[in-house]
């Protein structure tokens, strides 16, 4: 929702949502590949009694959670609601 | 004018003359300053959390079977590959069948940005709960409690699985 609704117009949703993807693509790539190379990095060495790949995500956790705080309370309004989306678009009126 | 060659320092669409074989040209620089017009501060915030939040999903979704199928000894909860499939199995159907139904209600009620922001703060709370059904498991083996914290490790990711829909 919050990503369709950024795009500035109409006609660069389908950019908006093709970098989207890519982001999110290689990250979904990196995850796995990071999280349980973690997993038994912390074990193997026993760090923080093997418990260190928990701390590390609970960090990235916080992380998420700042930039979370950088988005409106509600999805950028939109000139015309279609898609037929669950939100109510404050400046929508009916005559 | 029709010399390919100006196509990169002429940013415009092609003209109604422009040959077929240029055509390549000025389709590629039209498309490049787009690209960049489009990553306005909000499109970056968007792409920004939606990058994070799919880095902890997948993070999550990569550990846990790992974790579950691990040897006690080793930080994970020992258990057989059947009973994580039964267990993940249940998950799943109940996850969807209340993503379904609850997701537009939540929205609503709780509001966009404050459900997504619990939806990733709940995450360090699924995270948490694999060194606590770790530690219960090497105290009492697998009691009823390791299962009541897997539930609620559940019950986060299905909160977070809400967090997809914003």
């Amino acid at each position: 929702m919050f990503v369709t609704a950024s795009s500035p117009t109409q006609d660069s949703l389908g950019a908006v949502n093709g970098l989207a993807q890519t982001a999110t693509s290689i990250m979904r790539a990196l995850g796995p590949v990071s999280a349980t190379s973690f997993f038994a990095i912390s074990v193997e060495k026993n760090l923080l009694g093997g418990n260190f790949v928990y701390f590390v995500l609970i960090l990235l956790t916080i992380v998420a959670f700042a930039a979370a705080q950088l988005l409106p309370d509600e999805p950028w309004p939109r000139e015309t609601g279609e898609e037929g989306s669950q939100i109510i678009h404050q400046n929508t009126t009916y005559p | 004018m029709r010399s390919p060659g100006h196509s990169k320092s002429s940013l415009g669409t092609p003209g109604p003359e422009t040959p077929l074989l240029s055509s390549p040209g000025p389709v590629e620089t039209s498309l490049t300053p787009s690209l960049f017009t489009v990553v306005t501060p909000r499109v970056q915030r968007a792409i920004l959390n939606y990058s994070l939040l799919s880095l902890l999903d997948i993070t999550f979704v990569a550990l846990q079977p790992l974790i579950l199928s691990t040897s006690v000894d080793t930080g994970g909860l020992g258990l057989p590959p059947a009973t994580i499939g039964l267990a993940l199995g249940i998950f799943g159907l109940l996850d969807g069948i209340i993503e379904i139904t609850c997701f537009a209600w939540m929205c609503r009620k709780i509001g966009t940005r404050k459900l997504y922001s619990v939806a990733i703060a709940s995450f360090a709370g699924a995270i948490a709960a694999f060194p606590i059904m770790n530690w219960l498991v090497r105290r009492q083996g697998l009691s009823l409690m390791v299962w009541v914290v897997m539930g609620i490790q559940f019950a986060i990711i299905v909160l977070d699985g809400m967090a997809f829909g914003e």
